[in-house]
């Protein structure tokens, strides 16, 4: 019961943002800021510092391997709390760099493992026939029973036209964000046609953030609906509160 | 007074979506949904399947039943469970439902799931999975130690898991298990993500990197009507409790969309008017 | 090695390991994998203390020296200070830390997040103007697949569901590939960067 209205004053109280910016909803904003911060750093101690540091070092050097790999990983931090110290604080750079330089190379490794070679590999599929444009032409087929001469046509050449298209497309893009100059006339052509593939994917991204943001919204109105009641005085107590405030407004928070 | 037109507009298109009862116009499933439905509802007794649930409180609506369906499923098969987070609320969720599903299958924690909890690292965390399980953590989500805990020991590696199914939104997610674990580890790598992310990741599936993929509201009231009516799972998943649900949410979504469209449109008429307005004085 | 270089030989080492982890380490259960990742995850967590730690500090000066809004930054210490207490003791799975989680940080971050539609209706009816072809291709592409994949009726869902679903499978799909070829293309040029010991940002240095 309590748990439930607490949910719910602090949803108005975050909702009532809408009519426009009030002392009630800059309390939650604060709260959610320390709530947010609190659940990190317990997480971070407890989940990660205890478990991987202390759990190892508790385990002694019996655990091999293990003990060594935590023992640099506490030098590692020890340099890392150097930074506070002055004449040391060129060691606290070290493991930002060790963590820079890993993150930097982890992700120059998955793009060029995961996108650049699928990505433009699937791209150029396009120009031989395979297994997987064969399926979706029978999946188109049997979606459109029954089936005549135009829904024929449509399914046989479809899927090779749009996988032609996709290639050209992301060709095109590439022309539209690499070559700033475009006097010739052909490339100044290709490079509109990769704006507007560029266009409609932000449309459809934009659509899709709608989306989910609409998801979002209507999960909270069906909260308030699986307990009505205590929706509605939530929303009295929230409503009575700014109408308060409003006469009186307080300048601390 | 134009903004307090739009704000109604929105509020009367959910509050009506939800309480309309009119059943939505059928649309097709897509293939993409069918296939992430296959990869779960194939997993066999003793196989392994890991769960990353990486999404935040606010996603729950879109995703929630996924990862209650997911679990149902694989419970139901006798596969067994390990959830993941690469976030401490994605860790906070993946506990409660994994609890739930444990219950309503009267599974035993330890034995045929485990909640390993919050990764941190994010990229790093991906590559943790290729090491041995024990060396990669210490303790579940609860503290208790691995070693107490049955499947931990009979689990070698996360990476050999049967399947990999990652319900995530924003980052780290979705990006960090495709860009660090795909085509290394998973044998078949299932993402499910909110409607905000679809539109990247519909790349990844087209290009074949991903076994299956769910995006958003539609395609997981899509996944749950597909496991309504597997004969595998003979009708025993709640599935048809969630499509009830996502039912709803999708009728209030279509009203929504209206009013913003409505709102674009209004938008757009009111410009001209202004500017005819404008010319004429 | 001087004090400046040193930093830049670990980025330059640690970014080589990880770059080429995939080629080089064949035993993927080797200590060597545990060590650099362990160490990475360490960093990350170390890090994010801090961070967090000078969030706190800034909101506990503010409370010191009594600036406006000093009553926020007292709810966010408290917040803070109880919700990190109660978990450490606690742990995760604790009774209050679950509570504080379902019943005050969950429905704030979804409030918070839900705020974006209302703003996105308001902005779609006073702001968003098809000026020029691109923003009304844009526009259009936007409405079109929201139409579509939540269709109102059933001539909706069988004139633009196709199109929408078309939408995301052909030009989203190029468009996407796109843009991350050129996130690709910019992950390995810092990369070189780092190698090369151009990028030094890192260190807190900025190049004019």
């Amino acid at each position: 019961m309590i748990g439930p209205l607490i949910a719910l004053l602090l949803t108005f109280a975050v909702l009532s943002f809408v009519w426009r910016d009030n002392p009630l909803y800059r309390v939650a904003e604060g709260l959610f800021l320390g709530v947010a911060l609190g659940l990190f750093a317990a997480f971070e101690v407890r989940q990660v510092l205890l478990p991987r540091i202390w759990d190892r070092l508790a385990a002694g050097p019996a655990t091999g391997p293990a003990w060594v790999t935590t023992l640099l990983v506490v030098l590692g931090l020890a340099l890392m709390l150097a930074r506070r110290v002055p004449p040391l604080a060129w060691l606290g750079r070290l493991p930002v760099a060790v963590a820079v330089g890993s993150l930097a190379g982890m992700a120059a490794a998955g793009f060029a493992r995961t996108v650049l070679v699928p990505q433009v590999g699937a791209s150029a599929a396009s120009l031989v026939i395979t297994d997987s444009l064969s399926h979706e032409r029978s999946v188109c087929l049997l979606e459109s029973q029954p089936a005549n001469a135009l829904t024929n046509i449509v399914c046989s050449f479809g899927p090779y036209l749009n996988q032609l298209l996709i290639l050209f497309a992301v060709v095109a893009g590439l022309v539209y964000f690499v070559f700033s100059r475009r006097e010739n006339k052909g490339l100044r052509a290709v490079s509109r046609f990769g704006g507007w593939i560029v266009m409609m994917t932000l449309g459809v991204t934009l659509g899709s953030m709608a989306m989910a943001h609409f998801a979002v919204t209507i999960g909270r109105a069906q909260t308030m609906m699986e307990t009505p009641g205590l929706a509605v005085l939530a929303l009295a107590i929230v409503v009575l509160t700014l109408l308060y405030l409003r006469r009186d407004p307080p300048r601390a928070v | 007074m134009t903004r307090w037109l739009a704000i109604a507009a929105l509020v009367v298109a959910v509050a009506v979506g939800l309480c309309s009862t009119r059943p939505a116009p059928r649309a097709g499933i897509a293939p993409q949904v069918t296939q992430a439905h296959a990869a779960i509802a194939e997993l066999t007794t003793g196989d392994l399947l890991v769960l990353a649930v990486d999404f935040d409180p606010a996603s729950v609506p879109e995703l929630g039943p996924f990862v209650r369906l997911t679990l149902d499923i694989a419970l139901m098969r006798g596969a067994r469970v390990i959830t993941v987070s690469l976030t401490p609320h994605g860790a906070m969720l993946a506990e409660r439902f994994l609890r739930e599903a444990l219950a309503s299958r009267k599974a035993t924690y330890g034995r045929d799931a485990i909640n390993l909890g919050f990764l941190e690292g994010r990229s790093a965390a991906v590559h943790l999975t290729g090491i041995p399980l024990q060396r990669m953590a210490s303790r579940d989500h609860a503290g208790n130690a691995l070693g107490d805990l049955p499947l931990a020991a009979e689990v070698s590696r996360l990476a050999d898991a049967a399947s990999f199914v990652v319900a995530a939104s924003g980052a780290p997610g979705a990006f960090e298990w495709l860009l660090q674990g795909q085509g290394r580890f998973a044998r078949k790598l299932v993402i499910a993500t909110t409607s905000i992310d679809g539109p990247q990741l519909a790349a990844f599936h087209a290009s074949g990197q991903i076994s299956g993929l769910v995006a958003g509201a539609r395609d997981v009231a899509a996944f749950a009507d597909i496991a309504a009516n597997d004969p595998r799972l003979r009708g025993d998943s709640d599935a048809v409790g969630h499509l009830r649900e996502l039912a709803a949410q999708m009728r209030a979504q279509r009203w929504a969309h209206l009013a913003l469209v409505l709102c674009l449109v209004a938008g757009q008429g009111l410009t001209l008017w202004r500017g005819r307005k404008k010319g004429a004085t | 090695m001087t004090k400046a270089g040193a930093p830049i030989v670990c980025a330059m080492v640690a970014a080589t390991y990880w770059a080429l982890e995939p080629v080089i380490d064949v035993a993927r259960d080797g200590w060597l994998k545990t060590f650099a990742a362990d160490l990475v995850v360490a960093i990350i967590a170390v890090v994010t203390l801090v961070a967090i730690a000078g969030v706190v500090a800034r909101e506990g000066g503010k409370v010191l020296r009594r600036e406006s809004g000093h009553l926020s930054s007292a709810i966010v210490l408290v917040a803070f200070a109880v919700t990190f207490a109660i978990g450490v003791a606690q742990g995760p799975a604790g009774d209050w830390f679950v509570w504080i989680f379902d019943y005050v940080y969950a429905p704030l971050e979804s409030s918070l997040l839900a705020l974006v539609a209302f703003a996105l209706v308001d902005t779609a009816l006073r702001r968003m103007r098809a000026r020029s072809g691109e923003t009304a291709l844009i526009i259009a592409t936007a409405a079109i697949v929201m139409l579509g994949r939540a269709p109102a009726t059933s001539a909706a869902a069988t004139l633009l569901t196709p199109v929408a679903d078309w939408l995301t499978r052909v030009p989203n799909v190029a468009g996407q590939r796109v843009l991350l070829i050129g996130a690709a293309i910019a992950a390995c040029s810092t990369l070189l960067r780092l190698l090369l010991g151009v990028e030094r940002d890192y260190l807190g240095e900025r190049r004019s």
